[in-house]
């Protein structure tokens, strides 16, 4: 996936200056790059300012022009997507394609859409999501309410699941007062790739194509400015299915974030699906000898990385799921932003185990839980 | 409330019912003010629209102190922004720690909250608190050098005593021990001498104000430390223009007359007096909040720094008689301030009130050094200075510094 490049080319203007002065001392990656503590109006200004630049640059993105949809744009700052939703028209889809949200990072774990199946003529397995990018003010650790952006309400937002070679048909409404996209890391065209078709508030845009590769992907908003818009809520899981299924196993979700409270660009808290230290305070249960499969995904912004560390146990790691025959024997896992992987594994002996970044720094910020392992040992 | 002038003549207003209608003018105002605040703070939306920026975004936590025992952290802040705040994290050193609040929730605006968090810090370390509230903003206090509060209590009030004696009331008394030589001086050297002290008191009184803005700028704007330095500064004219009143016109005798001088002395100690208290209050919260290590080196430095207060005191008196009893009270009242400083820095230390006790040092240094000059200004016109009184005036601040060097941290 190398289309994130240039998005940044033709939107640097209008942004701030581009990385000035990266260091990678620990927390402090990108400090400087943005401010961020503008307010509402600021931000809304910029973003309309940045889609329409990106249709009316020369050179610049938009000038290469974007296909299908009617989503190109006149120029001189008008939103590239037209398309408007009506409260009855969101009321009659959600009656037939669910959106889903997890109400804790526990649901979390396990909570999967995978859409409204219907059959298209060719016999292909044709799947509907429902995704609201909308503010929602979230409790992010005991006590501290976090005025986030969406999808569904949740951080993260929903695990959309499919098999690879399903028709995904994802119906995405804006009802945040800024602009969003959803943009999936996976095979599809360009103009499907939820970075240029701005979708202003009130519109609509349904992203359509087909599940692929298989293995574990991502989705986040892509409007600018890009960290903001990251950090700020928008993103989730995004699971593409093997043909053949992987081997039964329970399966969870986690998804590193952080969240920067107080705007310094700077993250005060580290979560796994959302809520600091949740999975401290509500162990994971899992049973002895059970085989165990963490779809993790990190989306944290301004750190480099994050990284999980499972105690007293081994896994097997498979980078990003897109090969079922090769994988690494580790405990230990550190992935890049936006990198994400696939870790098996198993406990024998009942009890707590603990789980956590390991850079010590996040989990005592938040990154730190247990499983519960329980039932008689297994051999 | 119409009035008819016609009627009544102004000349009327100060007598009988002309006193009421006084009184009803000069509420008049008030009482307007009070609805209006009254309607603006119960609709003010209606007419002001809202606030542009929410309450939540101006969340204001100051730190007022942090005391250190043994595997615990007691904190103490206030809340100086407009709306109300609740500390709902705590981080120490970058880990969410646990923590108990007082009030537990929501302090208003201007309210204390009390924070204590157990965590097993470690001697001469530096820690790096944080509270994190209900809505993320994030408040951070770094403690450069981790020591135990000292506990009130008879044995560190003794320490703090110790610490005051030394640096305050023993060098004064060293300095007064220079009378005799001062008085073998000869006349020529008297306008030398008192230059010396004004010098001296021009480079305390300085020193002590500009002490008095760095704790004013500590202190948070909703607390207007300037103000209490500027109240701190009149009181400080004022303590000492009551105490020159105070002093029976009989004792001291006429203008520039032998009781004249005594008086000055007085004036000089009391001056003095009040600066130290605010030097010792430095002294002792720069222990307890970890920013001195208060070794030998730093007490011997204040030694020699305030033994040149002991000569300005005496400078005055130096070529007559005075009884031993009064030079007996002049080391008191400039040299046992310190110690109470000294104690008051160690247990309760405020920025905002270290600010207004050097303020008041410094106002009662100035006045003193205006009713010096003034003195030495008498029947003089406009061109007072000679060769003795510029050398005086300028070695009485050079040794203020030199010596001050001692005690820089």
């Amino acid at each position: 996936m190398t289309d994130e490049a240039a998005p940044t080319n033709a939107d640097g203007e209008g942004q701030g200056p581009r990385t000035p002065g990266l260091s990678l001392n620990r927390r402090r990656l990108l400090q400087g790059l943005l401010t961020l503590g503008a307010g509402g109006g600021a931000l809304l200004a910029g973003a309309k300012l940045s889609a329409g630049q990106a249709s009316s640059h020369g050179g610049g993105a938009g000038a290469h022009g974007v296909p299908g949809n009617g989503a190109h744009t006149t120029g001189h700052g008008e939103y590239l997507v037209k398309d408007r939703f009506t409260e009855a028209e969101v009321r009659a889809l959600t009656a037939r394609v669910k959106p889903l949200r997890a109400k804790n990072p526990m649901e979390a774990l396990t909570a999967f859409d995978r859409g409204t199946v219907t059959r298209l003529a060719d016999g292909t397995v044709q799947r509907e999501y429902v995704m609201i990018a909308e503010d929602a003010e979230i409790e992010i650790a005991k006590g501290v309410k976090y005025p986030a952006w969406t999808y569904n309400g949740s951080v993260p937002g929903p695990t959309i699941r499919a098999t690879e070679g399903d028709r995904l048909k994802i119906h995405f409404f804006n009802k945040a007062p800024v602009p969003h996209t959803v943009h999936f890391h996976g095979i599809h065209g360009a103009g499907m790739d939820g970075v240029f078709e701005m979708v202003p508030p009130g519109g609509k845009f349904t992203y359509e194509f087909t599940a692929e590769p298989f293995g574990l992907q991502l989705y986040h908003c892509h409007t600018m400015p890009l960290k903001k818009h990251i950090e700020k809520g928008l993103y989730g899981a995004f699971i593409i299915d093997p043909k053949t299924p992987r081997p039964p196993a329970k399966e969870l979700v986690m998804v590193m974030n952080g969240y920067d409270t107080d705007m310094d660009g700077e993250n005060e808290f580290y979560t796994v699906n959302g809520v600091a230290n949740y999975f401290l305070d509500h162990p994971v249960p899992l049973k002895a000898g059970e085989p165990v499969r963490i779809y993790l995904v990190n989306v944290t912004e301004f750190d480099l990385i994050n990284s999980m560390h499972i105690h007293a146990q081994f896994f097997k790691l498979y980078r990003t799921g897109t090969r079922l025959d090769q994988h690494e024997i580790a405990d230990t896992v550190m992935l890049c932003q936006g990198e994400r992987c696939i870790l098996e594994f198993a406990y024998n002996v009942p009890g707590r185990y603990m789980f956590h970044a390991h850079q010590s720094e996040f989990a005592e910020l938040g990154w730190m839980g247990f499983f519960k392992v329980e039932g008689p040992p297994a051999a | 409330m119409a009035v008819n002038h016609a009627e009544h003549p102004p000349q009327a207003a100060g007598a009988g019912g002309g006193l009421w209608r006084t009184c009803a003018w000069g509420l008049l105002p008030l009482v307007l003010l009070a609805g209006l605040v009254y309607y603006v703070m119960t609709s003010g939306e209606n007419i002001l629209g809202r606030s542009p920026v929410s309450q939540d975004a101006l969340q204001k936590l100051e730190f007022q102190r942090v005391v250190l025992r043994p595997n615990r952290i007691l904190l103490q802040a206030i809340n100086t922004g407009p709306g109300p705040v609740a500390v709902a994290q705590v981080t120490v050193n970058d880990a969410i720690w646990s923590f108990t609040a007082e009030p537990a929730g929501e302090v208003a605006r201007l309210g204390r909250v009390r924070l204590s968090v157990p965590y097993p810090w470690h001697a001469e370390e530096p820690i790096r608190i944080a509270l994190i509230t209900s809505v993320g903003m994030k408040f951070e206090k770094t403690i450069e050098v981790a020591v135990e509060t000292p506990e009130m209590g008879m044995a560190s009030v003794g320490y703090f005593s110790l610490i005051g004696i030394y640096v305050g009331v023993i060098p004064v008394f060293l300095g007064l021990l220079w009378k005799p030589f001062l008085g073998r001086l000869g006349p020529g050297a008297m306008s030398f001498l008192i230059s010396f002290t004004v010098g001296v008191l021009l480079a305390l009184g300085v020193d002590v104000m500009a002490e008095a803005a760095e704790a004013a700028g500590r202190v948070g704007s909703s607390l207007r430390g300037g103000g209490m330095v500027t109240l701190g500064f009149l009181a400080g004219l004022l303590v000492l223009g009551g105490v020159e009143q105070s002093v029976p016109r009989a004792a001291s005798g006429e203008e520039g007359g032998p009781g004249r001088k005594l008086v000055l002395a007085y004036l000089i100690s009391v001056g003095i007096g009040l600066h130290n208290f605010g030097e010792g209050v430095a002294i002792g919260s720069a222990y307890v909040v970890g920013n001195v290590a208060l070794g030998a080196l730093l007490i011997v430095g204040f030694m020699i720094h305030n033994v040149t207060e002991g000569i300005a005191i005496v400078a005055p008196v130096a070529q007559r008689r005075v009884a031993l009893s009064h030079l007996a009270w002049m080391c008191v009242l400039a040299g046992a301030p310190t110690i109470a400083g000294a104690v008051l820095g160690g247990f309760a230390y405020y920025d905002s009130f270290a600010a207004l006790f050097f303020a008041i040092g410094g106002g009662a240094v100035f006045y003193v050094v205006y009713q010096i000059v003034r003195d030495m200004a008498q029947g003089r016109g406009l061109s007072m200075i000679t060769w003795p009184e510029i050398a005086g005036l300028l070695l009485g601040v050079a040794a203020m510094y030199a010596t001050g060097l001692l005690v820089a941290t």
